[in-house]
């Protein structure tokens, strides 16, 4: 029966049935008046039939769930501090962990907006011999997979780069991230255009510059999203394209969080590098990555074997470019863009930290839970009485768990609620904080999606079995006579003991937050290190400059003009000692890798030293005071114009790896297929410090090698105040304006603003100062959660502290031991707290800047802290219990 | 007279055999609740008691598990009442229980021997 009968219907069926009974009853020769009363006899207690039917329809559990649900807001109500209280404290701690995992979320989880994403797997070139490094893909290559690829569907190529956006022609320029893209990208992607049309093939034939853009619809919406966007011109590197086209909302290519802003046509990949030297059509330009659509059924192992023989028939038909290469596919990662195909488990480095902060927040989830269910036993204690009595008429234990569970059900949900919305203001204020350290247009979208609710959802479940049932658990275990018996105020001596179901929370509580405190303080720690590291080249006194001519639409003649008018009017302003150039600056958002071999051994078996690569010009070295060991920098020849003969400078490390019993001097190196002199050795430098434990080897090439359009100008000035720094910025700004008024300057700030502003030092300080929020909340909760106790045990022991100060204690006495109960606490908290600190710190080591798993300063000063604070926290109830008055005391109750 | 304190030759009904007896006295037609009381009393020739109590949570329960459906409906002396009829499942279900019963009765027979005169 899906339909609730009513009660009254079955009223009437009685009703009617003692009607029939009578009837039959005088029809069998009874009184009319007997007989209404023989069938009502017959029929028995009409209520409790009445009740039986009520109890049997199938809707019982939900009239049980809604009376429960009802009831449990009444109580609440009534309670409104103890449930502001609760409200707050799950909001905060469901919050956060619904804040971490939206971005979790994001980043690793959401399903890309694109079709199938499973099905879509990079496709890299690796070396076969020796194996460990990877290239990416030349146009031709790609076109020859493309045309002859039996593990695919479609296979797309792209690379990624920055151009120069400006809406007229002299007006200022901005830099956006821009994909250039086969003409198959959006196809082999199954994404449909928001607007307008995808690029032709013809728009993707090498060199054809093919004038034509895509704007993301984050950018379109950005600029104002005109409805008639498609068909406008824009400015792209002082070239004039067309908008053919709008990406659909949150189209984010292969990346989660982060986008390109413009699509531009694999035709247009010299005007969007403003690289004219070179052209896609060459087979030794391996600029491209590759990504493909695979065939259905197809397994990864199956695609590498098909992929072998399609490289080893590139190897035969161009053995110079493709000798030693192999082709391979890999599950592409969804937090960069690389011809180096990711780590196989893709627990990059990226991933520790929010696997980190999602199991801090979870700390911060139990002790908030720890927190309540002391809170609901406390108080369930006080409800002792009422629920002994509801026992005792009958009620069944079932009955009364299930709905002291729902009032904690009820609790965790408008606290859920209420943290939802801690949540979305909590990811906004990550994501901005985000957005003005990435290199890259950030799309995310605040909406909680349906695996974020169901996680908020969990959260709440999880507090809600822990402080909701358990307390409930304990309360109704029956002892009926003992519990009538109570006077309300007085309890069988649980509060007193050390272990106690009460004390045991309160414990839990003090550990966990010890182990939140340590672990941030490991954090603030780092911060410091970090904050003070040295990277192997001066801080102070540096000011860092990036210009890009290529944004203005300059090739690399006009380039290098720019760059020579540039420098000498730079050195010449009063303060400045020196200037430098470099293409890449350390701990930036691009790094550039090669592996270096001697000369002749690249066939060898020896394996290669991953090195940065750099191009500097001849002063770098001087200005970044980075010392040179042995030969000679850079000369200003060699900074200016392509030379014969190619020369590299490496740094120790790198020399010590290739050469460990002699000299590099004059040594040959290979890399990047090109061999190099060996004419100087320079100190080692730090890159970055979020993923490299120590420093990594360098290689530098002078300016003249190697031509990039954007390059960075360091200069060392001489020491002065910030106001006077802040003159010198806007003097060279305007010595770059007077050699070319259209060359926009990109970065104009002191190196070690830079460094604050980079993403590694981003991640140590946004994870300090989380630790440090969580492990406040944490701390705060279990004060709240100790002065609760003793408070409460105070309170219960009255009339105890009442006899003993009758019989002579005093004051102090009193205080003394109360005081000493809840050290007796806070030490065993303490001693949990420092095992569970070690074991975290061990954890925590690996990914934290120059910090140690046993870090005495940190464990000993959050110790003190987390000390001092109990202490507080048991000196105000102390101090209450030392102020009772005997008499009052003695009459309590 | 045969109301519940007379007779002391009555027997109450077994835990979860009334439920069988119902659908039994359903089987010649629609009838209510206390036209199925009385059906049961009149054709065990007044030997089996049945509680007007325990009678309709029993209706109500054989309803809800479908094996019964209910209509109101005109009893023959003119009153309103609540007339019921076996359903399809119903029947299935009485053929079950009535085979079930009869073995078990059999089976108690056996262990009991032959009645003692």
């Amino acid at each position: 029966m899906w339909w609730k009968r009513k009660r009254q219907d079955f009223q009437a069926e009685i009703d009617a049935h003692l009607q029939l009974e009578a009837d039959e009853l005088r029809s069998e020769g009874v009184h009319s008046e007997d007989a209404h009363a023989a069938a009502q006899r017959a029929l028995g207690n009409r209520a409790a039939i009445e009740e039986r039917f009520y109890e049997s329809t199938p809707w019982m559990p939900f009239e049980h769930a809604l009376r429960d649900l009802k009831y449990a807001a009444r109580v609440l109500r009534k309670d409104a501090a103890f449930t502001a209280l609760a409200i707050a404290v799950l909001a905060l701690s469901i919050g956060g962990n619904t804040a971490i995992f939206s971005l979790v979320n994001a980043m690793l989880l959401r399903p890309l907006k694109i079709q199938n994403p499973e099905q879509i797997v990079g496709c890299y070139s690796v070396d076969a011999h020796p194996p460990g490094f990877s290239r990416g893909f030349s146009y031709t290559n790609y076109i020859d997979l493309r045309e002859n690829n039996p593990v695919f569907t479609s296979v797309a190529a792209h690379g990624v780069a920055s151009v120069g956006v400006g809406t007229a022609e002299g007006g200022t320029t901005h830099r956006v991230g821009a994909d250039i893209v086969s003409s198959n990208y959006f196809a082999t992607l199954g994404v449909p255009l928001f607007k307008g049309r995808p690029f032709t093939t013809d728009e993707e034939r090498p060199d054809s510059g093919a004038p034509v853009v895509i704007l993301s619809y984050s950018y379109w919406k950005k600029t104002g999203a005109d409805p008639e966007a498609v068909g406008k011109p824009l400015r792209i590197n002082g070239r004039t394209f067309s908008v053919v086209g709008i990406t659909p909302e949150g189209f984010t290519g292969t990346m989660a969080l982060v986008s390109s802003e413009l699509y531009l046509p694999l035709g247009a990949y010299a005007i969007a590098n403003n690289d004219f030297e070179h052209s896609l059509k060459q087979r030794d330009l391996y600029s491209l990555i590759s990504f493909g659509r695979l065939k259905p059924g197809l397994t990864v192992q199956q695609a590498d074997a098909q992929l072998a023989v399609v490289a080893s028939q590139m190897a035969k038909a161009f053995p110079l470019e493709n000798r030693d290469q192999t082709l391979i596919v890999q599950t592409l990662s969804r937090l960069g863009v690389s011809p180096n195909p990711s780590p196989a488990s893709d627990l990059s480095e990226s991933k520790i930290p929010v696997i980190l902060l999602m199991s801090m927040a979870a700390v911060v989830l139990s002790i908030a839970s720890l927190n309540l269910a002391n809170m609901m036993l406390a108080r369930g204690t006080a409800r002792r009485k009422e629920i002994a009595i509801r026992l005792a008429i009958g009620g069944g234990r079932s009955r009364i768990v299930r709905q002291l569970f729902t009032e904690g059900f009820l609790l965790a949900c408008l606290g859920g609620s209420a943290g939802l919305l801690v949540a979305s203001g909590g990811c906004a204020l990550l994501i901005r904080s985000l957005a003005t350290i990435a290199p890259m247009d950030i799309v995310f979208f605040p909406a909680p999606d349906v695996r974020v609710l169901a996680a908020t959802l969990g959260f709440c479940l999880l507090s809600t079995v822990v402080f909701g049932l358990w307390p409930a658990w304990r309360l109704t275990r029956p002892d009926l006579v003992s519990d009538l018996k109570i006077s309300g105020a007085e309890d069988a001596g649980g509060g007193t003991r050390l272990f106690s179901r009460r004390n045991a929370l309160v414990i839990a509580q003090l550990s966990l937050s010890l182990m939140m405190l340590a672990a941030a303080g490991l954090f603030v720690r780092s911060e410091f290190r970090a904050a003070n590291i040295e990277p192997g080249f001066t801080l102070a006194n540096e000011v860092l400059v990036e210009v890009d001519p290529s944004l203005a639409g300059y090739d690399e003649t006009q380039g290098r003009r720019i760059y020579s008018a540039l420098l000498p009017r730079l050195r010449s302003i009063p303060t400045v000692e020196s200037v430098g150039l470099a293409h890449l600056v350390p701990f930036g958002n691009e790094h550039w890798m090669f592996g270096l071999h001697r000369a002749g051994d690249k066939q060898s078996d020896a394996p290669a030293v991953g090195a940065h690569y750099n191009v500097v010009s001849d002063d770098y070295f001087k200005t970044l005071g980075i010392p040179l060991l042995r030969g000679r920098v850079f000369r200003a020849a060699e900074n200016s114009a392509p030379l014969e003969h190619r020369v590299a400078i490496i740094d120790q490390l790198a020399a010590q790896r290739l050469w460990p019993d002699s000299d590099a001097i004059g040594k040959q190196i290979n890399f990047n297929s090109t061999d190099a002199e060996v004419v100087g050795v320079v100190g080692e430098v730090r890159e970055q410090i979020i993923g490299e434990s120590t420093a990594q080897p360098h290689v530098y090439v002078p300016f003249g090698q190697a031509y990039q359009a954007d390059m960075r100008i360091h200069m060392k000035v001489t020491s002065q105040s910030s106001q006077a720094q802040a003159l010198l910025l806007e003097t060279i700004r305007r010595e770059i304006r007077a050699v070319d008024d259209r060359v926009p300057v990109l970065t104009l700030k002191t190196l070690s603003n830079h460094m604050d502003t980079s993403l590694d030092l981003w991640l140590v300080k946004t994870g300090a100062r989380m630790l440090g929020i969580f492990a406040s909340v944490a701390i705060l909760l279990a004060m709240i959660g100790l002065y609760a106790v003793k408070a409460y045990t105070v309170a219960r022991r009255t009339r105890e502290i009442g006899i003993r100060m009758a019989v002579g204690a005093g004051s102090a006495d009193v205080l003394r031991m109360v005081l000493r109960e809840g050290l007796g606490v806070t030490a065993i908290g303490v001693a949990g707290g420092v095992i569970l600190a070690l074991a975290s710190g061990r954890l925590l080591a690996g990914m934290l800047y120059e910090v140690q798993a046993v870090d005495l300063t940190v464990l000993s000063l959050a110790t003190l802290l987390l000390t001092a604070i109990s202490l507080l926290a048991c000196y105000l109830p102390a101090r209450k219990a030392a102020h009772i008055d005997p008499m009052a005391a003695l009459r309590f109750d | 007279m045969p109301t519940q304190d007379s007779g002391q030759d009555r027997i109450a009904l077994l835990q979860g055999t009334l439920d069988l007896l119902i659908l039994r006295t359903l089987v010649f037609g629609p009838q209510h609740g206390q036209g199925v009381a009385r059906a049961i009393q009149r054709q065990s020739e007044d030997v089996l008691l049945v509680d007007h109590g325990t009678l309709y949570p029993a209706l109500q329960r054989l309803e809800t598990k479908g094996w019964i459906d209910a209509e109101w409906g005109t009893s023959t002396n003119n009153r309103r009442a609540r007339f019921y009829k076996l359903t399809r499942a119903g029947r299935k279900q009485l053929a079950q229980e009535t085979s079930q019963w009869r073995k078990l009765a059999a089976a108690i027979g056996r262990v009991l021997g032959p009645e003692e005169s």
